[in-house]
Protein backbone atom coordinates (compact mmCIF):
# COMPACT_ATOMS: atom_id res chain seq x y z
CA UNK A 1 0.00 0.00 0.00
CA UNK A 2 1.27 3.40 -1.53
CA UNK A 3 0.50 5.75 1.75
CA UNK A 4 0.35 8.43 -0.42
CA UNK A 5 -2.75 6.75 -2.02
CA UNK A 6 -4.84 7.03 1.47
CA UNK A 7 -7.51 8.66 1.95
CA UNK A 8 -9.80 9.14 4.35
CA UNK A 9 -12.80 7.48 2.85
CA UNK A 10 -10.71 4.63 2.81
CA UNK A 11 -10.20 4.53 6.54
CA UNK A 12 -13.31 2.52 8.25
CA UNK A 13 -14.53 4.40 11.32
CA UNK A 14 -15.33 1.25 13.34
CA UNK A 15 -13.12 -1.96 13.33
CA UNK A 16 -14.38 -5.15 14.92
CA UNK A 17 -11.56 -7.82 16.16
CA UNK A 18 -12.19 -11.18 13.77
CA UNK A 19 -12.19 -13.33 17.14
CA UNK A 20 -14.69 -10.91 18.84
CA UNK A 21 -17.14 -14.61 19.08
CA UNK A 22 -14.11 -16.76 20.35
CA UNK A 23 -14.46 -16.88 24.13
CA UNK A 24 -10.93 -17.37 25.02
CA UNK A 25 -9.99 -14.05 22.59
CA UNK A 26 -12.31 -12.24 23.42
CA UNK A 27 -11.71 -12.22 27.28
CA UNK A 28 -8.08 -10.73 26.81
CA UNK A 29 -8.80 -8.48 24.14
CA UNK A 30 -8.79 -5.55 26.20
CA UNK A 31 -5.19 -6.47 26.81
CA UNK A 32 -4.38 -5.31 23.24
CA UNK A 33 -6.77 -2.50 23.01
CA UNK A 34 -5.57 -1.12 26.03
CA UNK A 35 -2.00 -1.00 24.63
CA UNK A 36 -2.37 0.25 21.64
CA UNK A 37 -2.71 4.26 22.68
CA UNK A 38 0.44 3.97 24.91
CA UNK A 39 2.18 1.98 21.74
CA UNK A 40 0.96 4.90 19.34
CA UNK A 41 2.47 8.00 21.40
CA UNK A 42 5.75 5.35 21.87
CA UNK A 43 5.82 5.04 17.72
CA UNK A 44 5.44 9.43 17.92
CA UNK A 45 8.39 8.92 20.13
CA UNK A 46 10.32 7.13 18.35
CA UNK A 47 9.80 9.05 15.29
CA UNK A 48 10.55 12.44 17.06
CA UNK A 49 13.97 10.88 17.99
CA UNK A 50 15.15 9.54 15.01
CA UNK A 51 15.28 6.41 17.17
CA UNK A 52 14.46 3.77 13.97
CA UNK A 53 15.54 1.03 16.13
CA UNK A 54 12.51 1.50 18.56
CA UNK A 55 10.21 2.48 16.15
CA UNK A 56 11.18 -0.94 14.35
CA UNK A 57 10.52 -2.64 16.86
CA UNK A 58 7.30 -1.49 18.21
CA UNK A 59 6.27 -2.04 14.39
CA UNK A 60 6.97 -5.77 14.65
CA UNK A 61 5.60 -6.33 17.99
CA UNK A 62 2.46 -4.96 16.16
CA UNK A 63 2.98 -6.67 12.94
CA UNK A 64 3.19 -10.25 15.02
CA UNK A 65 0.33 -9.77 17.41
CA UNK A 66 -2.55 -7.17 15.83
CA UNK A 67 -3.42 -10.49 13.28
CA UNK A 68 -3.43 -12.78 16.14
CA UNK A 69 -6.03 -10.78 17.80
CA UNK A 70 -8.28 -10.59 15.19
CA UNK A 71 -7.32 -6.94 13.55
CA UNK A 72 -5.16 -8.28 10.02
CA UNK A 73 -5.28 -4.93 8.94
CA UNK A 74 -2.68 -3.67 11.97
CA UNK A 75 -0.55 -6.70 11.08
CA UNK A 76 -0.60 -5.14 7.25
CA UNK A 77 -0.01 -1.69 7.86
CA UNK A 78 2.65 -2.42 10.70
CA UNK A 79 5.00 -4.85 8.33
CA UNK A 80 4.82 -1.69 6.04
CA UNK A 81 6.14 0.58 8.78
CA UNK A 82 8.64 -1.88 9.76
CA UNK A 83 10.12 -1.73 6.49
CA UNK A 84 10.03 1.98 6.27
CA UNK A 85 11.53 2.11 9.72
CA UNK A 86 14.06 0.15 8.58
CA UNK A 87 14.84 2.17 5.76
CA UNK A 88 15.04 5.23 7.80
CA UNK A 89 12.58 6.66 5.42
CA UNK A 90 10.56 9.03 7.84
CA UNK A 91 8.73 10.36 5.87
CA UNK A 92 6.89 7.42 4.59
CA UNK A 93 7.09 5.91 8.24
CA UNK A 94 5.02 8.76 9.29
CA UNK A 95 2.70 8.28 6.72
CA UNK A 96 2.46 4.48 8.17
CA UNK A 97 2.31 5.89 11.73
CA UNK A 98 -0.82 8.04 11.23
CA UNK A 99 -2.53 5.17 9.27
CA UNK A 100 -2.19 2.90 12.49
CA UNK A 101 -2.95 5.55 14.34
CA UNK A 102 -6.29 5.85 12.61
CA UNK A 103 -6.99 2.50 12.48
CA UNK A 104 -6.47 1.97 16.04
CA UNK A 105 -9.06 4.93 16.94
CA UNK A 106 -11.46 2.59 14.75
CA UNK A 107 -10.45 -0.51 16.89
CA UNK A 108 -10.90 0.88 19.99
CA UNK A 109 -14.69 2.54 18.99
CA UNK A 110 -15.29 -1.02 17.86
CA UNK A 111 -14.13 -2.16 21.23
CA UNK A 112 -16.19 0.12 23.20
CA UNK A 113 -19.22 -0.25 21.67
CA UNK A 114 -18.82 -3.97 22.12
CA UNK A 115 -18.29 -3.71 25.98
CA UNK A 116 -19.93 0.14 26.95
CA UNK A 117 -16.87 1.73 27.19
CA UNK A 118 -15.58 -0.94 30.29
CA UNK A 119 -12.86 -2.68 28.47
CA UNK B 1 3.23 -30.83 30.44
CA UNK B 2 4.87 -27.59 31.17
CA UNK B 3 5.54 -25.00 28.23
CA UNK B 4 7.20 -21.86 28.58
CA UNK B 5 6.53 -18.80 26.28
CA UNK B 6 9.06 -16.30 25.55
CA UNK B 7 8.26 -12.85 24.39
CA UNK B 8 8.79 -8.98 24.73
CA UNK B 9 5.58 -8.23 24.40
CA UNK B 10 3.05 -9.15 26.97
CA UNK B 11 0.18 -8.78 24.38
CA UNK B 12 1.67 -11.41 22.60
CA UNK B 13 2.34 -13.48 25.67
CA UNK B 14 -1.48 -12.99 26.59
CA UNK B 15 -2.52 -14.27 23.29
CA UNK B 16 -0.04 -17.52 22.95
CA UNK B 17 -1.73 -17.85 26.32
CA UNK B 18 -5.14 -17.52 25.85
CA UNK B 19 -4.69 -19.61 22.40
CA UNK B 20 -3.15 -23.03 24.83
CA UNK B 21 -5.66 -22.61 27.06
CA UNK B 22 -7.58 -25.83 25.91
CA UNK B 23 -4.58 -27.78 25.52
CA UNK B 24 -4.18 -28.58 29.31
CA UNK B 25 -0.88 -27.54 30.02
CA UNK B 26 0.89 -25.68 32.56
CA UNK B 27 1.73 -22.22 30.65
CA UNK B 28 4.59 -20.19 32.10
CA UNK B 29 5.41 -16.85 30.36
CA UNK B 30 8.88 -14.89 30.73
CA UNK B 31 9.31 -11.14 29.45
CA UNK B 32 12.11 -11.09 27.27
CA UNK B 33 15.21 -13.47 26.50
CA UNK B 34 17.08 -13.07 29.85
CA UNK B 35 13.85 -13.54 31.72
CA UNK B 36 13.60 -16.54 29.56
CA UNK B 37 16.62 -18.00 30.25
CA UNK B 38 16.28 -17.86 33.89
CA UNK B 39 12.54 -19.66 33.87
CA UNK B 40 13.95 -22.54 31.82
CA UNK B 41 16.36 -23.27 33.84
CA UNK B 42 14.03 -22.71 37.16
CA UNK B 43 11.31 -25.03 35.58
CA UNK B 44 12.69 -27.08 33.30
CA UNK B 45 9.79 -26.96 30.51
CA UNK B 46 8.74 -29.80 28.23
CA UNK B 47 8.67 -26.93 25.51
CA UNK B 48 10.06 -23.85 24.84
CA UNK B 49 7.91 -21.32 22.69
CA UNK B 50 10.76 -18.78 21.80
CA UNK B 51 10.23 -15.19 20.06
CA UNK B 52 12.51 -14.61 17.80
CA UNK B 53 13.38 -10.55 18.07
CA UNK B 54 13.77 -9.57 21.58
CA UNK B 55 15.54 -6.36 22.80
CA UNK B 56 17.23 -7.74 25.71
CA UNK B 57 18.63 -10.79 23.77
CA UNK B 58 16.69 -12.41 20.87
CA UNK B 59 16.08 -15.78 20.41
CA UNK B 60 18.92 -16.88 18.52
CA UNK B 61 21.38 -15.72 21.74
CA UNK B 62 18.51 -18.03 24.06
CA UNK B 63 18.60 -20.86 21.92
CA UNK B 64 22.22 -20.91 21.56
CA UNK B 65 22.87 -20.65 25.59
CA UNK B 66 19.69 -23.22 25.71
CA UNK B 67 21.48 -25.91 23.31
CA UNK B 68 24.92 -25.36 24.79
CA UNK B 69 23.36 -26.57 28.62
CA UNK B 70 23.26 -30.46 28.79
CA UNK B 71 20.77 -29.58 31.68
CA UNK B 72 18.66 -27.95 29.08
CA UNK B 73 19.75 -28.91 25.42
CA UNK B 74 17.02 -31.55 24.98
CA UNK B 75 14.02 -29.16 25.54
CA UNK B 76 12.46 -28.68 22.12
CA UNK B 77 12.03 -24.81 21.36
CA UNK B 78 9.63 -23.32 18.45
CA UNK B 79 10.43 -20.45 17.63
CA UNK B 80 7.57 -17.86 17.07
CA UNK B 81 8.73 -15.39 14.05
CA UNK B 82 7.25 -12.23 12.36
CA UNK B 83 10.28 -12.27 10.48
CA UNK B 84 9.03 -13.18 7.11
CA UNK B 85 12.69 -14.43 5.55
CA UNK B 86 13.56 -17.80 4.64
CA UNK B 87 17.42 -17.43 5.91
CA UNK B 88 15.76 -16.71 9.64
CA UNK B 89 13.76 -19.66 9.58
CA UNK B 90 16.81 -21.96 8.46
CA UNK B 91 19.00 -20.33 11.08
CA UNK B 92 16.74 -20.97 13.81
CA UNK B 93 16.10 -24.27 13.01
CA UNK B 94 20.08 -25.27 12.30
CA UNK B 95 20.66 -24.04 15.56
CA UNK B 96 17.91 -26.54 16.96
CA UNK B 97 14.81 -25.23 17.06
CA UNK B 98 12.06 -28.10 16.24
CA UNK B 99 9.89 -26.31 14.49
CA UNK B 100 8.36 -22.17 13.60
CA UNK B 101 5.01 -20.91 13.95
CA UNK B 102 4.55 -17.31 12.18
CA UNK B 103 3.11 -14.58 13.93
CA UNK B 104 0.47 -13.45 13.49
CA UNK B 105 0.35 -17.06 14.53
CA UNK B 106 -3.21 -19.35 12.98
CA UNK B 107 -4.59 -20.20 16.60
CA UNK B 108 -5.21 -23.88 15.20
CA UNK B 109 -1.65 -24.33 14.11
CA UNK B 110 -0.06 -22.77 17.13
CA UNK B 111 -2.37 -25.71 19.17
CA UNK B 112 -1.67 -28.40 16.55
CA UNK B 113 2.43 -27.55 16.72
CA UNK B 114 2.57 -27.39 20.21
CA UNK B 115 0.74 -30.99 20.65
CA UNK B 116 3.00 -32.56 17.73
CA UNK B 117 6.33 -31.07 19.62
CA UNK B 118 5.03 -32.73 23.04
CA UNK B 119 4.34 -35.82 21.63
CA UNK B 120 7.69 -35.99 20.05
CA UNK B 121 9.03 -34.78 23.59
CA UNK B 122 6.95 -37.68 25.11
CA UNK B 123 8.73 -40.29 23.34
CA UNK B 124 12.64 -38.49 23.25
CA UNK B 125 11.67 -38.66 27.50
CA UNK B 126 10.54 -42.12 27.24
CA UNK B 127 13.68 -43.28 25.17
CA UNK B 128 16.10 -41.29 27.03
CA UNK B 129 14.69 -42.99 30.38
CA UNK B 130 14.58 -46.69 28.86
CA UNK B 131 18.30 -46.05 27.44
CA UNK B 132 18.84 -45.60 30.99
CA UNK B 133 17.31 -48.53 32.17
CA UNK B 134 17.93 -52.00 33.29
CA UNK B 135 15.92 -54.04 31.11
CA UNK B 136 15.54 -57.11 33.26
CA UNK B 137 15.49 -55.58 37.19
CA UNK B 138 14.55 -51.65 35.68
CA UNK B 139 17.10 -50.35 37.94
CA UNK B 140 19.42 -47.29 36.61
CA UNK B 141 21.92 -48.80 34.50
CA UNK B 142 25.69 -48.65 34.61
CA UNK B 143 25.68 -45.66 32.75
CA UNK B 144 22.93 -43.76 34.58
CA UNK B 145 24.73 -44.44 37.86
CA UNK B 146 28.18 -43.24 36.34
CA UNK B 147 25.80 -39.69 34.81
CA UNK B 148 24.66 -39.39 39.10
CA UNK B 149 27.94 -40.23 40.83
CA UNK B 150 29.76 -37.70 38.50
CA UNK B 151 26.85 -35.15 39.57
CA UNK B 152 26.48 -36.51 43.60
CA UNK B 153 30.32 -36.42 43.73
CA UNK B 154 30.08 -32.66 42.81
CA UNK B 155 27.57 -31.42 44.48
CA UNK B 156 29.11 -32.98 47.36
CA UNK B 157 32.00 -31.67 46.75
CA UNK B 158 30.32 -28.09 46.34
CA UNK B 159 28.70 -28.29 49.97
CA UNK B 160 31.17 -30.42 51.45
CA UNK B 161 28.86 -33.10 52.49
CA UNK B 162 30.04 -37.02 52.52
CA UNK B 163 28.83 -39.10 49.58
CA UNK B 164 28.78 -42.95 50.01
CA UNK B 165 29.02 -45.75 47.70
CA UNK B 166 27.94 -48.99 48.30
CA UNK B 167 28.27 -52.19 46.15
CA UNK B 168 26.84 -56.10 46.25
CA UNK B 169 27.89 -58.99 44.76
CA UNK B 170 25.11 -61.82 45.01
CA UNK B 171 27.36 -65.18 46.48
CA UNK B 172 27.93 -68.23 43.84
CA UNK B 173 25.47 -66.53 41.57
CA UNK B 174 26.47 -68.96 39.00
CA UNK B 175 25.59 -71.88 40.79
CA UNK B 176 22.31 -70.38 41.01
CA UNK B 177 22.34 -70.10 37.07
CA UNK B 178 23.71 -73.77 36.88
CA UNK B 179 21.44 -75.02 38.86
CA UNK B 180 18.74 -73.67 38.99
CA UNK B 181 18.32 -72.29 34.85
CA UNK B 182 19.19 -68.45 33.83
CA UNK B 183 15.30 -67.82 34.05
CA UNK B 184 15.59 -68.25 38.04
CA UNK B 185 18.68 -66.44 37.93
CA UNK B 186 17.00 -63.55 36.69
CA UNK B 187 14.23 -64.22 39.06
CA UNK B 188 17.09 -64.19 42.04
CA UNK B 189 18.10 -60.50 40.93
CA UNK B 190 14.43 -59.56 40.47
CA UNK B 191 14.18 -60.40 43.90
CA UNK B 192 17.04 -58.86 45.54
CA UNK B 193 16.34 -55.94 43.40
CA UNK B 194 13.14 -55.58 45.15
CA UNK B 195 14.86 -55.82 48.75
CA UNK B 196 17.44 -53.05 47.72
CA UNK B 197 14.49 -50.45 46.67
CA UNK B 198 12.74 -51.13 49.77
CA UNK B 199 15.52 -50.43 51.65
CA UNK B 200 16.81 -47.53 49.99
CA UNK B 201 15.63 -44.12 50.89
CA UNK B 202 14.16 -41.50 48.29
CA UNK B 203 17.56 -39.84 48.00
CA UNK B 204 19.61 -43.02 46.97
CA UNK B 205 19.91 -44.30 43.85
CA UNK B 206 20.33 -47.97 43.49
CA UNK B 207 21.40 -49.70 40.01
CA UNK B 208 22.76 -52.52 38.42
CA UNK B 209 26.37 -52.54 37.96
CA UNK B 210 26.60 -54.92 35.73
CA UNK B 211 25.82 -59.25 36.18
CA UNK B 212 24.82 -59.92 39.82
CA UNK B 213 26.80 -56.63 40.95
CA UNK B 214 24.59 -53.95 42.32
CA UNK B 215 25.65 -50.77 43.57
CA UNK B 216 23.69 -47.48 45.58
CA UNK B 217 24.78 -44.44 45.35
CA UNK B 218 24.17 -42.53 49.07
CA UNK B 219 23.97 -39.02 48.56
CA UNK B 220 24.87 -37.08 51.88
CA UNK B 221 25.47 -40.27 53.84
CA UNK B 222 28.51 -41.25 56.14
CA UNK B 223 29.76 -44.96 55.49
CA UNK B 224 28.22 -45.66 58.78
CA UNK B 225 24.51 -45.23 58.06
CA UNK B 226 25.51 -46.13 54.22
CA UNK B 227 26.61 -49.60 55.85
CA UNK B 228 23.62 -50.20 58.39
CA UNK B 229 21.48 -49.84 54.94
CA UNK B 230 23.90 -52.40 53.36
CA UNK B 231 23.40 -54.83 56.89
CA UNK B 232 19.76 -54.80 56.37
CA UNK B 233 19.97 -55.67 52.76
CA UNK B 234 22.26 -58.12 53.55
CA UNK B 235 19.94 -59.65 56.32
CA UNK B 236 16.72 -59.34 54.26
CA UNK B 237 18.12 -61.60 51.17
CA UNK B 238 19.28 -63.96 53.58
CA UNK B 239 15.33 -64.29 54.51
CA UNK B 240 14.33 -65.28 50.98
CA UNK B 241 13.46 -68.32 49.85
CA UNK B 242 12.59 -68.28 46.39
CA UNK B 243 10.62 -71.53 44.80
CA UNK B 244 12.03 -73.19 41.90
CA UNK B 245 10.00 -76.23 40.90
CA UNK B 246 9.98 -78.66 43.88
CA UNK B 247 13.06 -76.68 45.18
CA UNK B 248 14.04 -73.48 47.21
CA UNK B 249 16.14 -71.32 46.22
CA UNK B 250 18.05 -69.38 48.68
CA UNK B 251 20.92 -66.84 48.12
CA UNK B 252 23.38 -64.27 50.33
CA UNK B 253 25.09 -61.40 49.32
CA UNK B 254 28.29 -59.35 49.76
CA UNK B 255 28.93 -55.83 50.34
CA UNK B 256 31.39 -53.13 50.29
CA UNK B 257 31.10 -49.56 51.41
CA UNK B 258 33.26 -46.60 51.46
CA UNK B 259 32.57 -43.02 51.89
CA UNK B 260 33.90 -39.97 49.86
CA UNK B 261 35.78 -38.36 52.96
CA UNK B 262 39.39 -37.73 52.33
CA UNK B 263 39.28 -38.75 49.09
CA UNK B 264 39.96 -36.72 45.76
CA UNK B 265 38.30 -38.24 43.12
CA UNK B 266 34.83 -40.49 42.74
CA UNK B 267 36.96 -42.90 41.25
CA UNK B 268 38.71 -43.55 44.60
CA UNK B 269 35.44 -43.55 46.03
CA UNK B 270 34.27 -46.49 43.61
CA UNK B 271 38.15 -48.20 43.76
CA UNK B 272 37.74 -48.04 47.60
CA UNK B 273 34.63 -49.51 47.41
CA UNK B 274 35.21 -52.20 45.06
CA UNK B 275 38.18 -52.98 47.63
CA UNK B 276 35.72 -53.38 50.46
CA UNK B 277 33.93 -55.67 48.50
CA UNK B 278 36.65 -57.79 47.59
CA UNK B 279 37.19 -58.45 51.21
CA UNK B 280 33.86 -58.91 51.90
CA UNK B 281 34.34 -61.79 49.59
CA UNK B 282 37.54 -63.11 50.71
CA UNK B 283 36.62 -62.84 54.20
CA UNK B 284 33.79 -65.70 53.92
CA UNK B 285 30.65 -63.56 52.28
CA UNK B 286 27.54 -62.85 53.27
CA UNK B 287 29.27 -59.93 55.11
CA UNK B 288 29.28 -56.19 55.03
CA UNK B 289 33.05 -54.41 54.83
CA UNK B 290 33.66 -50.47 55.27
CA UNK B 291 36.59 -49.89 53.73
CA UNK B 292 37.22 -47.22 56.27
CA UNK B 293 36.35 -49.34 59.23
CA UNK B 294 37.90 -52.76 57.09
CA UNK B 295 39.44 -53.98 60.19
CA UNK B 296 36.48 -53.99 62.82
CA UNK B 297 34.25 -57.16 62.99
CA UNK B 298 30.77 -56.36 64.13
CA UNK B 299 28.50 -55.32 62.95
CA UNK B 300 30.00 -54.43 59.61
CA UNK B 301 32.21 -57.26 58.97
CA UNK B 302 30.63 -60.25 61.05
CA UNK B 303 30.70 -63.97 60.23
CA UNK B 304 27.54 -65.45 59.76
Amino acid sequence: MNPANMHDNDKPTVIYSEYESEPAIAEILGVFTDSLTAMIADMRSAMRGGDDRRLTSLAHQLKGAGGGYGYPMLTAVAAQLEQAAKERDWEIAAAYVAKIESLCAAVLRGRNSQTGGQS
Amino acid sequence: MKVLIVDDSPVTLALAQARLRDENLDVLCANGGIEGLAKARKERPDLILLDLSMPDLSGYDVCEQLKSDPMLDSIPIIFLTAADSVEDKVRGLDMGAVDYVAKPFDPVELSARVRAALRVKRLQDLLSLRAQLDPLTELWNRQAMDSRLRQEWARASRHEEVLSFMMMDIDHFKSVNDRFGHPAGDRVLCALTRVLTAQCRESDMPCRYGGEEFAVILPNTRCTEAANLADRCREEIEKLSLPAQDRVIRVTASFGVADSQCLHTREDLVRRTDEALYRAKNEGRNRVVVWEYAELTPPFAKET
